[in-house]
């Protein structure tokens, strides 16, 4: 206990050189930290596949999306060879650029409220029976684009009464929702379809082929396939910020060492006295896991504002950084090696001098 | 200034470890700045390498992927009808997004005819398909890929084989391409074409020819005339803001040279503040042993800076060679520029003299006895 208070007399009276370094740690932390949050963002936006459907749509395409047509027949031929429930669905992305782009759905009305997963916020869903030219959208196209119940939203030129705002975590919340049959008529699409969803269990299972190029994937595989484009950036992004951390450790090491160095006597003399070996590491360790933790506060609160003022938005989908308890533990993980390394290593060094010489010191 | 640069050399060789220590933390700031301003300006290039030609592309309204748009053969005769005077060739095409060994591909169909003269895509082994089952394929994708002329890929069910690799401008390095008739065939597509790329003739009025062709009546106000260079940017305007903010990182990161600098030179005031009060009461002036602190610590920042640039060249270059990196397609070549390397030269040894300037303020504030006395 003494050696601890010793440790952290010594930091607060050394509080510039403190301050500084606790910044030094605090970006890469911060940085990590930020990264975590964004890819916790894409990962919630992408994520949500459904057990119990599996997804017709055109081989090696986005279906769930965008980039995938199917002709009517598919779904007779579905039918016909043993599916119970076959539900037509329209993907596509309308807008002339990312800015503007919207993910569009077009759903079945009689069906589509026993398998989407949505939450009402405002005004009412779609029903059976609704004239055309009306939308429920999600609640981040909502927000993004100032509009609530009763207003109108353009797409492909043509007005939607909006009558309902629905929040759901996916990408869905970037989602226009209109009628199956107006979908096929804005895009000009027939009778055609982007998708059929399938029970799970049945005649089909996930990686059967059908003629025509189509193929039978999971719910969500969509999704994954996007997050898993992404992943290599994020990759490189996590190896320069654990880079980042190694300079901090090293950092670290090197101004602990230096602060041990200048207090070598008085350790010399604790140490004399019956203080053993463990109290260097103490010492350090003290002083290490103060810097980091006050780092990690500075982290923690640099990315929340980092996260509060930007948002991505790429063809349609609104990305913001989402600080959730994985992305929490492992910043904390990370600050954790960054004290361990910066801490032992310069205790393991000092301890390695002689009782004697570090008492002539002065 | 010499004599400065002398004692500095032999100070830190006096205390190696302590400056291999103060280097390692410096260069691996260094090495994440230039890491990060290569993926910046990979992202940002796209941007920039888009303006290729004077192109015109002509698509449905509100269609932000080609791969859900149809073009009507009324809209490719509206084009062809102003043929020779205002445009030199017309070229219809499709588009699709698909996955190939798992990488998204963009897979593109023209007639081959078009692919050299108005795609700019350029053979560099092999050869154009000469059937149904061949396909060319561009250097990036064929590199992700490890694909060699004679190589068999699956696409939609059907196998081909790759006849040539090519060199294109743009998102085209890592795309697949095969006759329109191919196409056609394998997509068993009733809907035609997507899109219409317009070959201007020299010459003309570029913006002219587009507002007279949009406004043709035969397209109805249905389809949407863009520069291909302005139409490429749209969709990648995404790219444009990953890339400020990853700059913005860069910058941020390099701050950790800084506070590296400023507590380096902290401390080793602290430790020599004897020694210093000894040069300051000899008659050395405050002047000439800042210089010697100055110039001490830009020589330690110049040294990791040489040490980081490099580490982050070979980063660089081996993640180009056994590791490339694509996204949606995009083949994204990380790359260290001369103009990369003389920023971050500018920016290392001007941080590195502030944050040392500003940390010995203080020592100078002191008088020499008290100095003296922190022995």
């Amino acid at each position: 206990m003494i050696i601890f208070r010793f440790a952290l007399r010594e930091l607060i009276h050394q509080f510039r050189l403190v301050f500084f370094m606790v910044l030094a740690v605090g970006i890469p932390l911060m940085s990590f930290f930020t990264i975590e949050a964004y890819h916790a963002g894409l990962v919630a936006r992408y994520s949500g596949d459904d057990r119990n459907f599996l997804v017709v749509q055109l081989s090696g395409s986005f279906g769930e999306i965008v980039g995938s047509r199917l002709p009517a027949q598919v779904g007779a031929d579905l039918r016909s060879a043993g599916a119970s429930v076959v539900i037509p669905e329209i993907h596509a992305i309308v807008g002339s650029s990312s800015e503007n782009a919207v993910m569009l759905r077009g759903i079945p009305l009689e069906t589509y409220s026993s398998f989407e997963n949505y939450k009402l916020v405002t005004g009412r869903a779609l029903i059976e029976g609704d004239q055309p030219r009306l939308a429920m959208i999600g609640s981040r196209l909502a927000g993004l684009r100032k509009l609530i119940c009763g207003d109108t939203i353009q797409i492909r030129g043509r007005d939607f009464k909006i009558v309902g705002v629905f929040d759901a975590d996916t990408y869905a919340g970037n989602e226009a929702w209109i009628s199956l049959p107006d979908a096929q008529a804005l895009l000009g699409w027939g009778a055609d379809v982007s998708t059929y969803l399938i029970p799970d269990g049945e005649t089909f299972k996930e990686g059967d082929t059908l003629p025509g190029g189509i193929s039978i994937v999971k719910k969500g595989a969509s999704g994954a396939a996007l997050l898993a484009e992404w992943q290599p950036v994020f990759n490189l992004l996590l190896v320069v910020t654990s880079t980042l951390g190694v300079a901090a450790a090293v950092g670290l090491a090197s101004i602990l060492w230096r602060l041990a160095w200048l207090q070598r006597r008085e350790m010399a003399i604790l140490r004399s006295i019956g203080f053993g070996k463990a109290s260097m590491v103490v010492y350090l360790f003290a002083q290490g896991a103060a810097i980091s933790l006050l780092g990690f506060l500075v982290a923690g609160l640099g990315s929340l504002a980092i996260g509060l003022l930007t948002e991505f938005n790429a063809s349609g989908v609104s990305i913001n950084a989402v600080t959730n308890a994985s992305v929490i533990l492992s910043s904390l993980i990370f600050a954790t090696c960054i004290t361990l390394v910066g801490s032992f290593v310069p205790a393991w060094w000092l301890n390695r001098l002689n009782l004697v010489e570090l008492l002539k010191s002065k | 200034m010499l004599l400065a640069v002398r004692l500095s050399v032999q100070d830190l060789l006096r205390g190696r470890s302590r400056t291999l220590l103060s280097i390692i933390g410096l260069s691996v700031v260094i090495a994440g700045y230039f890491i990060l301003s290569a993926l910046s300006e990979a992202l940002s290039s796209y941007l920039s390498n888009t303006n290729i030609s004077r192109n015109l592309i002509v698509i449905q309204k509100d269609v932000l992927d080609a791969s859900d748009a149809t073009i009507q053969p009324q809209v490719i005769q509206a084009a062809r009808d102003l043929i020779p005077g205002k445009v030199s060739r017309v070229s219809p095409n499709n588009f699709r997004h698909t996955r190939l060994g798992g990488h998204v591909v963009q897979l593109r169909a023209s007639d081959p005819q078009d692919w050299e003269s108005v795609y700019h895509l350029a053979l560099v082994r092999g050869s154009w398909p000469g059937d149904d089952w061949q396909i060319a394929a561009g250097e990036g994708i064929a590199l992700t890929n490890n694909w060699q002329i004679g190589s068999a890929v699956q696409i939609f069910g059907t196998q081909f084989k790759i006849s040539g690799i090519f060199r294109a401008p743009g998102s085209a390095f890592a795309s697949v391409w095969m006759p329109s008739s191919t196409f056609m065939k394998l997509f068993d597509s009733q809907r035609g074409y997507q899109s219409l790329l317009v070959l201007l003739s020299a010459g003309v009025d570029p913006e002219a020819v587009r507002a007279e062709l949009e406004n043709d009546p035969r397209l109805g106000g249905a389809y949407a005339v863009y520069f291909e260079d302005d139409y490429t940017r749209r969709g990648l305007q995404f790219l444009k803001d990953l890339s400020s903010l990853i700059t913005i990182s860069s910058l941020v990161a390099l701050l950790g040279i800084t506070f590296g600098v400023f507590n380096a030179v902290n401390l080793s005031t602290a430790e020599h503040g004897y020694e210093i009060g000894i040069l300051l009461g000899i008659g050395f002036s405050q002047r000439s042993v800042r210089g010697f602190l100055l110039v001490r610590f830009t020589l330690l920042g110049l040294l990791a800076y040489a040490v980081g640039l490099a580490a982050a060249l070979l980063y660089t270059t081996s993640q180009q060679i056994f590791n490339p990196l694509f996204v949606l397609g995009f083949p994204l070549v990380l790359k260290i520029t001369p103009e990369m390397a003389f920023t971050g030269f500018g920016l290392v040894f001007s941080l590195t003299l502030l944050s040392a300037w500003f940390s010995t303020r203080r020592l100078f504030n002191l008088q020499i006895v008290a100095l003296l006395r922190e022995r």
